[in-house]
This record gives structure tokens, sequence and C-alpha cells, in this order.
């Protein structure tokens, strides 16, 4: 095992360990307990960086390794179990942006999470977080990779039910949604637990298939595997592909199951920062990103399996916009942020989808990279300072909000910063990263979904205008005192809101830098190399920022207007700011559809047959138990002459029966 | 290495042992006892370690006289370390643990206790290292003799002195019937080593047939297979509990070792087909135990029932290779699966269960009772000991990814491996059904003891020694250990595969 191989392995078992150890650092104290914590993020993210050479140095990627586990090839099942992790420009990537992230937000938690009674449970879960997330991205083969989503699932649902005692005094800061939508941080969890599953189900459905078909599950072996597919299997592939997409869609909350992010908000502020806009969300894209050269591959043989782009591409598309149309209306600060996350995740899904359709793939890869980047920086630091916001102004909604510029600068030249990048102005990253996800769009000739990725743009620069003018302009709403937030809590978010800059500033040198080593990557899967500049991209980027941003500042700057206020003219502009506000009512859909039905079908089944024949078995079982016991004891009569009698009959039976043929040789 | 080596190192040790423990008596340093031995205990697991490490060919080496059928004579290889070094290992952490704990059970006659016990891994050492059964059959005597005395160590107790004494006309019972079978054996071959019994039974006719039955059940005596298994019940919980984790864990293991040897090596499976015996004795013995543990309210009465039906499991498991390898001889692969799987759970009871005394121990000592009823909820009190508890009761309950599902999975695996046999398919499925029932009754006993609530803390309640806790935790990371780099003591297990099964 070489340098590299050890530090890929120890990058993800030193938050395990990390997670492991919390419950005893805790009896050490809680200084101890917290600092202990992040030291081990601290540890991953130095040891994601120490991999980053890898990229440069010359060593043929993707470098792979393997660690055995049982190797006993005369059993018939589960002869062989291996766990593997491969090193390449994407999981590199991936893993120092999960850690470098994560390690900031571990760092903010310590101050905003001070005093609360269950700080254990929280470093653990945020530990094997992190842990699970790099495995993800580490891991070289489809199960090893279900292993960390299910990982980070479960933290996900731990972390956002953290709240769990759902105490109604905290209605203002640990609750989520307005009635008819409000809901308590448990059953948030729940929900989040319960809709990832579903995508999950198709997911392994989908890995199933595929690992019977190609026979292998190694993300390296199935790309060759591509050339050898006997023709009957063809046409399953682009089903396996799509129960694959399944998984992605739920993690990553596309439509349509995308309702969970909103709700999820309802876990504390450094968990919707971590999970749900910087890390876990991104799981769905990465999958995506690393079937894409497999897809390829596979199209040379069976073309039919591009369908999956296809899919990828709209639904990304639709996604987009229809969460972004939903933030422009909502209520609360970091429901904005999540329609937001959900809506900037389309984008990501929509380069690369257009990026398998177009020849010279690369642009739509990088542009969605880069936007993956970009996204989980200033997205982070946007959650990080709204969280900052919500505790000084002691509530969620952004009716209680207002006029925070004076109270609390650095939060608000955070904020600023990071919704800038958000809109994609240049010379922010998120302006470059948006650019080359629509050019990505034009090179694959889909002017239709180019046409929706614009209008969302106009969107997405109208909320968050909307929003900052909302938090920070405008006369104090909050009863609150409202002041700036704890050193240890502004300093993470300012720095990922300048490193938003300084990634705007440096993009050119970066995205040329990551097109050469994904197109040395990809190589041979490539039928064009060349991207054509063009200059309607930004035009139209900018065009569609300016077209947004300008009405939500006279609005909502100049104009102090409420967060419940429309235009007048009552009617149909209330009525659809109404159904924006219920979600498209797709919510509500589920909820009387799905979730009732099945409570319902439950209830009956438990008061119908679990407690008349499953609770009546096993008491009958356990009651049977017993009494055999009992009788079979009293042969103990613990009278030596007994046992003695015991052994010579027993004796006597064993040697009657060899003796007497049993064992002839 | 010479056998001779650490046989006269455990033997010499003893005495050392006994002279230093009174002198540090005499000079008042009476809380170092037993750290000489220790430390022997800890040169011997050495000793194998490295010599398994280094690998090693058959190494034979005579104590009396020349080149004779009736030289007596030692053997190392790699059977003979793979136990060792489970016997060794065990009996240092028992070892550890009884230095504390003796003083804190006030015992008397500690002197004497460390002179015992070594001698009692000696003479475990001794039956595995033995290339005759002259030589087995001494140290097997040894080894009864201590285990007894140690069991009756508490001699002012009358709990002690009766399974004492059960445990030693019980245990002559069955040397008896060894004797009886060796002398048969002399008498067909003329001398009592190994090799040469191997080349002389198949033609030995009916004799040879009393003598595999005379031995099957002298040894099985010990191996407490069930109608022979009433002394465990008593023994168990009256010794003192390193003693007891000795018993449970490599003691009764001697047996299935002694079984496992002349079985396969002198009546070779092949040629006589024991293997319907030995899965009739294991199928019984792991049905009967299991159905009496549930009914214990004594925890160490619990895990020594318990103990007795992963003698059966162990015993199954070499009935189910014994079976295939004299009506399948071409299925090898299936057979070596079921060894493999009884070796390794050789390994994995000797883990969990010594795991699982010595956290008991710990607290009884706190509570001052054996009772379960009165030991509940304890766990909260104690968490480094209840967690190793917890890993040690998930190790024998069988739970993956934990190295006591793969012992398990192994032996049913080859059970379903002919799925067309009757027996096999009916004695897979009655395996399956115990563990289930076996895992039952230890997450039962978990349940009890780590999650229940207590009524009020006891003020005198905290954790365990840590000259106590220092081997329990010792042990379960052993437990976790094993589990992660199981590929290599796979690869150990092959070796001595090759050694029983040529």
């Amino acid at each position: 095992m070489n340098a590299w191989e050890i530090l890929a392995w120890a990058c993800w078992i030193t938050p395990l360990i990390g997670a492991l150890l919390t419950p005893l650092l805790a009896r050490l104290g809680q200084r101890a307990r917290d600092y202990g914590a992040v030291l081990f993020s601290l540890l991953a993210m130095i040891m994601t960086l120490l991999l980053l050479p890898l990229l440069f140095s010359g060593v043929e990627l993707p470098l792979l390794s393997r660690f055995t586990w049982v190797i006993l090839p005369s059993a018939p099942i589960l002869g062989r179990i291996e766990a593997g992790l491969m090193l390449d420009p994407l999981s590199v990537i991936m893993a120092n942006v999960v850690s470098i992230v994560s390690f900031l937000i571990m760092l903010y938690s310590i101050g905003y999470m001070h005093g609360d009674p269950g700080l254990t449970r929280y470093w653990f879960f945020m530990n094997f977080f992190i842990a699970n997330m790099l495995l993800l991205v580490l891991a070289d083969n489809l199960i090893l990779m279900l292993v960390g989503w299910e990982g980070v699932g479960l933290c996900s649902y731990a972390l956002i039910g953290y709240w769990y005692q759902d105490s109604r005094e905290g209605w203002l800061r640990y609750w989520v949604g307005e009635p008819p939508e409000a809901y308590p941080p448990s059953h948030c969890g729940m929900k989040a637990f319960m809709v990832t599953r579903f995508g999950d189900l198709l997911m392994i459905a989908g890995i199933l298939m595929i690992a019977v078909l190609a026979k292998t599950v190694s993300f390296h072996e199935l790309q060759a595997a591509g050339e050898s597919m006997p023709e009957p299997i063809k046409p399953l592939l682009p089903i396996a592909l799509i129960l694959i997409l399944g998984g992605a869609i739920g993690k990553s909350a596309q439509l349509p199951l995308m309702e969970w992010l909103p709700d999820a908000m309802a876990g504390p502020s450094s968990v919707s920062a971590l999970i749900h806009a910087a890390t876990m969300v991104k799981a769905g894209v990465y999958l995506v990103a690393r079937m894409f050269p497999i897809v390829l591959a596979w199209s040379f043989a069976t073309p039919s399996v591009l369908g999956f782009f296809y899919a990828v591409m709209w639904i990304g598309a639709l996604t987009a916009f229809i969460s972004a149309s939903q933030a422009v209306v909502s209520t609360e600060l970091k429901k904005v942020l999540a329609y937001s996350t959900v809506s900037q995740i389309g984008y990501m899904m929509m380069a690369l989808g257009a990026g398998g359709l177009a020849a010279g793939m690369i642009q739509g890869y990088v542009g969605s990279l880069f936007h993956l980047m970009n996204h989980a920086v200033f997205k982070a630091a946007l959650f990080l300072a709204a969280g900052s916001v919500i505790h000084a102004c002691g509530s969620r909604f952004l009716r209680d909000m207002g006029g925070l510029r004076r109270y609390a600068p650095i939060t608000f030249w955070s904020m600023l910063l990071a919704a800038l990048a958000l809109m994609g102005l240049p010379p922010f990253g998120g302006f470059w990263s948006k650019d080359l996800v629509l050019a990505a769009t034009l090179s694959a000739g889909e002017y239709a979904v180019f046409a929706i990725g614009i209008a969302t743009a106009i969107l997405t620069a109208f909320y968050s205008v909307r929003m900052i003018g909302l938090v920070f302009y405008g006369s104090p709403r909050s009863g609150a005192e409202a002041r700036e937030a704890p050193k240890i809590m502004w300093i993470p978010y300012l720095i990922l809101a300048s490193l938003s800059l300084v990634i705007g500033l440096a993009a050119p040198l970066l995205e040329h830098g990551l097109e050469e080593v994904f197109a040395e990557h990809f190589s041979g899967l490539m039928t064009t190399r060349e991207t054509a500049p063009t200059l309607l991209t930004p035009i139209a980027s900018i065009t569609a920022l300016a077209a947004g941003a300008i009405p939500a500042y006279l609005l909502y700057v100049r104009g102090a207007w409420g967060p419940g206020r429309m235009a007048p003219g009552g009617g149909l502009i209330e009525g659809l700011r109404r159904l924006l506000l219920r979600r498209y009512y797709i919510n509500a859909f589920y909820y009387r559809a799905l979730a009732e039905p099945s409570l319902r079908l439950a209830r009956l089944l438990l008061r119908g047959f679990e407690h008349p024949v499953i609770e009546g078995f096993n008491l009958a079982l356990s009651a049977g138990v017993r009494r055999a016991s009992d009788l079979v004891r009293r042969l103990h009569s613990g009278l030596l002459n007994h046992y003695v009698i015991g052994i010579i009959l027993g004796a006597l039976i064993i040697i009657a029966w060899i003796l007497l043929g049993g064992v002839q040789p | 290495m010479n056998p001779f080596t650490p046989l006269f190192l455990l033997l010499g040790g003893s005495l050392a042992s006994l002279l230093a423990d009174q002198l540090l008596e005499r000079v008042g340093a009476a809380r170092w006892r037993g750290c000489l031995a220790a430390c022997i205990l800890a040169a011997a697991l050495m000793l194998f370690t490295w010599e398994a490490y280094l690998g090693v060919s058959v190494a034979e080496f005579r104590l009396i006289g020349p080149e004779s059928p009736l030289t007596a004579s030692l053997k190392l290889d790699y059977l003979s370390l793979y136990i060792s070094i489970i016997f060794c290992g065990l009996g240092l952490a028992a070892c550890i643990y009884s230095i504390k704990y003796l003083e804190l059970e006030s015992e008397t006659g500690v002197d004497r206790y460390y002179l015992l016990l070594l001698t009692l891994i000696a003479g475990l050492v001794g039956v595995t290292l033995a290339d005759d059964f002259f030589t087995l059959y001494v140290f097997w005597e040894l080894m009864a003799l201590s285990s007894y005395s140690l069991v009756a160590f508490r001699k002012w107790s009358w709990e002690a002195v009766e399974a004492g004494f059960k445990y030693l006309v019980m245990s002559t019972m069955g040397s008896l019937a060894v004797l009886l079978g060796i002398a048969v054996l002399y008498g067909i071959a003329g001398s009592l080593r190994f090799d040469i019994l191997a080349q002389s039974i198949p033609s030995g006719g009916p004799a040879a047939l009393l003598a595999l039955a005379l031995i099957i059940v002298g040894f099985g005596v010990t191996a407490a297979a069930v109608p022979f298994h009433s002394w465990l019940p008593d023994a168990h919980p009256a010794a003192p509990t390193p003693i007891s984790a000795i018993l449970s864990g490599i003691v009764i293991k001697a047996g299935a070792y002694a079984m496992l040897w002349s079985l396969f090596k002198l009546f070779t499976p092949t040629v006589y087909g024991f293997g319907v015996v030995l899965i009739a004795f294991g199928i019984l013995t792991m049905s009967f135990a299991n159905i009496v543990v549930v009914m214990q309210g004594d925890i160490k009465r619990f895990l020594a029932y318990s103990s007795i039906a992963n003698m059966g499991y162990i015993i199954t498991g070499m009935g189910i290779a014994a079976y295939i390898l004299r009506s399948y001889p071409s299925m090898v692969g299936a057979a070596a699966l079921a060894l493999t799987g009884a070796l390794l759970h050789i390994l994995n009871h000797a883990l969990g269960k010594g795991l699982s005394f010595l956290c008991a121990g710990c607290y009884i000592l706190r509570q001052g009772s054996r009772e379960i009823s009165e030991l509940e909820g304890i766990g909260a009190e104690m968490p480094a000991t209840t967690a190793s508890f917890g890993i040690g009761l998930l190790n024998l309950a069988g739970v993956p990814p934990l190295s006591g599902f793969w012992s398990k999975f192994f032996i049913v695996s080859a059970g379903l491996g002919i799925p067309s046999d009757g027996l096999l398919l009916t004695t897979t499925l009655i395996f399956i059904l115990n563990s289930v029932l076996a895992a039952g009754y230890y997450l039962w006993l978990l349940q009890r003891i780590a999650f229940k609530r207590r009524g009020e803390a006891d003020p005198a309640a905290g954790e365990a020694p840590a000259l106590m806790l220092a081997p329990v935790i010792a042990l379960a990371a052993a437990c976790i250990l094993i589990t992660i780099t199981i590929s290599p003591v796979l690869e150990f297990i092959r070796a001595v595969l090759g050694v029983l099964l040529g």
C-alpha cells in the first residue's frame, strides 16, 4: 500500500474514529468533546488536501486500493468480501469539497450549538456523517458507495430530527412551515428518511440489475463491460440506469422526490448547511457524474442508454424552475435557501444531462462539477449566516427580521457576497459556472432547456435580492435585541463567502485546469474536444440577472415591502402566490394520497394481524420454550449418582452403536 | 522451536511462581503475587505466536530413549500452535484478572493458585503438543487434577467442594474410559505413538471400534457432550471467575481437540464413518443445553449451559466434516469448510465466553450476588465493562459482521453444500434453529444487564478496577481485531486443515 492509498483509507476512517470516541471524550469534559470532534474533521480535511497533488503527479488514474476481508473460495456464497477505494479526479475533488466545508461548519457549530444538552449526539452524528460521505465519494464500486449512501441518510435523519422533543415553545426556532404544513423536527427527520428511502429502493433495484447483467459492480470494470454486452440484455440497461437515477433523485431532492428538503430545515442551521446544501444532496449529482463515463462507454454499443441523459437533463431543468418559483414567495428564510438549493442542483443535473448528449461532453461535466463546488461554498455560507440571523432575531420567519444591516454588518456582507454569487453576478464564481451550464445546453442543441435555465436565472436573482432586502433592509421587525454573532460563528461563513469571490476571480484558470484534467481522463470517450466559445450565454445570464434583480430591488430594498405582500390587483396574482406557497399542492398530494392511506393500512394491520396473530404466536412460543426448559431441567437432579448413571448409559449406547455396525470401515 | 521449551517454561514457571509468591508475601508485597505467572504465560504466548509467524514444519522431539515404538514424544504443528495460542492467550487474560480478583474476594491459598493455574495451562498445552497417547494421557491427567483443585478452590464453600467432587468423579470416569481405549489400541498396535497407531488401526477389527467408542465417550466427558455434561453446570459457577473463564474457554476445548486429533488422524473419517455419531452427539448437546439455558437465574450457570451448547456446535461441525468425507469423498471443499467453521468457533467461543465470564465476575464483585434479577441494569453504572460484555455476547450470538457469525455460517454453508442429503439438511436446520434461540437468549441477557433501568443508583457501584478491566477490554479488542483481520486467521486455519486432512 503506497502513501496515496493510506491517505485515502485514513481520511474516511479518521472521522469514523472521531465519532466513536465522542462519547469517551464527553466524559473528559465539554471542551474536550467539542474541540476533539472538530479536530477529527480538521484531520480529515488535511488528509484530503494532501490527496490533491495526486492529480498532478503523473500517477496513472484511477488509483484503486483493495482491502480483502474474507476470501474462502469453497463457501457457496459470501466467499469473497472486499472493499475498495478509487482515487480519480472526481473523487478527490468531491472529497476535498466535502472535507473543507465540513471542517468550517464543525467550527461554526461550536458557537452555534453551544449549551445545547444533546451535543454528544450531535458531534457523533456529524463526524459519522463526514466519514460516510467521504466513503461514498471514494468508493470504487456501487455496493460500497451504497454503504456510505445509507450512512449519510441515517445521519441526515438523526440530525434533522435533532430537536426531537418537538417542544411547542420552540415553534419559532425549531419547527418548519406554516399551518397547514407546519411540521415538528422529528416528523421532518422521518419524512426525509422515508422519501430518500423510496429513491434508495429504486436505486438498489437498479444496482442489483446491473450486478446481474454486467456481472460486476466496480465502476472501473463497468466502463469496460460495455463492449461485451450480449444482445438480449441490451434493452434492460436503460431500465437499470433509470432505477439508479431514482436514488439520485431522492437524495438530491429533484422532481418528484424533492418535498423532503424544504422541511429538512427543521434541523440546526449547521446541519442544513452541511448536509442539505453542501454535501449530502450533492451525492446524487456525484452518482450521476460517476455513471456519466460508464453510460457514455455503453452508448457506443447500446445507443438507447442515452435516454438516461435525457431524463437527467429534463428532470434537472424542470426542478430548477419549479423550485425557484417556490422560493419567490417563501415566508421563511431557510426555506428560501432550501428551494434555492433544489433549484441549483437542478442546474447541475441539467449540465450533466446536456453534457452527455453533446459531442464534446467536457463542458457539461466540468460545468456541473464547478457549479457543485461553487454552490457548496456559497450555499454553506448562506445557511451559516442564516443560522446566525435566526439566532439574532429569535425567529425563522422573514416577517420577524429586517434592518439587520446596522446591527450585524459582517453577517450582512457575507450574505451579500454569497447571494451575489448565487445570482451569478460576475466576477463571482456562480457566474462562471452558471455560464458553463447554460453553454452546455446550447452545445447540446437543447434550446428549450436553455430557455428554462434563463427563466430560472431570473427567478434566482429575484428571490436572492428579495431575501437580502427582507432581512437586512427596512425597519427592524424583530422584538429581540439583534446583534452580531460571536467570532467563532462568523469566521467560517465569512471565509466561505470570501472564498466564493476568490474562486470567481480565479475561475478562468480553474475552469481551464478542470477541463484539462478531465479531458485527459476521458480521452477515449469524447468525439470532439473543442467547444465553441459564445457570447450568447454571458449576455443572456446577465440580462436575466438584471431582469430578476431590478424589480426585487425596487420592491424589497427601496420599497420596503413585507414578505407576504404581492402586487395590488389581488385575484390572479394572489392565487398564483397561494399556489406557490402551497408548493403546487404536490406536498399535500403526497400526504393525502400516499402517507395517510399507508398509515391507515398500518393501523389496520396492527389491530387485525399483529396483535392477534403475531403477538399470539410470540407469546405461545416463549411459553412453550419455558415449559420445555422446565421439563428438561428436572433431569439435573444434583445427585452425583444420577449423573454417573447418565455417563454409563451414554457410554453403553455409543459403544453398542459403534460396535454393532454403525461405523464399519 | 523445540516443543519441550514451552512445556518446560510453564512447568518450571509454576514452581518458580510458587516460590516467588511465597517470597513476595514474606517481603510484604503481597499485591504483586501472580505477576510472575502472568509474565510466564505472556512469554509462552509470545513463543507460540512467534513460531506461528515464522511458519512451522512438523517437528518431533523424543523425550526418552531411542527410536522405538515405546518412546514418548512431542510434536509441534499448525494445529498445536493454533490451539496453544488460544490456550495461552485466554490463560494470560485470566491470570491478569486474577491478580486483583483474588485480592478483592479475599481468597485464601493464593500462593497455591498460580501454581495450579500454570500447571493447568501446562497440562492443556501438553495435550496439544503430545505426539503419542501416553504423553497425552499424562498431560490430560495433569490438566484434570489442576482443574479439579481450582474448581474446589474455595474449600470453605460447600458449593465449590461438591462441584469439585462431581467434576473429579465424572472426569475420572472419562479418563478411565480413555485409558481403556488406549489400552485396547496398545493391544492392536503394540505402540502408543500416533503415527504407528494410524497405520495399524485400520486392521484392528472390532477392537478398534471399541477403542473408537471409548475414546469418544472419554474425551466427550471433558468436552461436555450431552449425556456426560452434568458436571459442567455445577463446576463452572462454583469456581472463582477467572477459572470459570478458563474452564469454559479452554479446558472443554481440550476435549474437543483430543477428539478432533484422535478421530481425524487415527481413525480417518474416510475409513470409519463416525460422522453420524458426532452429529447425533452434537445435535443432542446443543438442543438440550439451549433449552435449559432460558430458565437459569444465576448468571454463571446461564453462561455455563451456553458453553455446553457451543461445544455442541463445534462437535456438530466436526461431525458434518467427517460425514461428508465418508459419504461424499469428492466434496472435500465442503468438509474443509465445516472444519474451518468448527476450528474458528473454538477461537470465537474461547474469546467470547472468556470475556463474558470475566465481565460477569466484575458485576458479581460489585453487586455481591450471582442472580441475574439482582444484576439487572448494572450495566449503566459500568459502561466499559458492559460495552465489552456486549461485544462478547454479540460475538457468541453470531451477529454479523463479527467473527462469531462466520464460524456458524461456515458450518451451515457446508451442511447446505449437499442439498440432496437428508441428514445434512436436517442437521443444518436444527443448527440454525439453535443458533437463533441462542442469539435470542444472549440478547435477552444483554438487555437485562445493560438496558434495564434500575431503581436508585448504588453509590458504591462504579467501574471495575483497572487490573480487572484491562483483560476484559483486551479480549473485546481481540474480538473486533479478529473480525477485521479474519482473512489471515482463515489462512492460518487452512494450514491447520492441511495437518488434519492431509
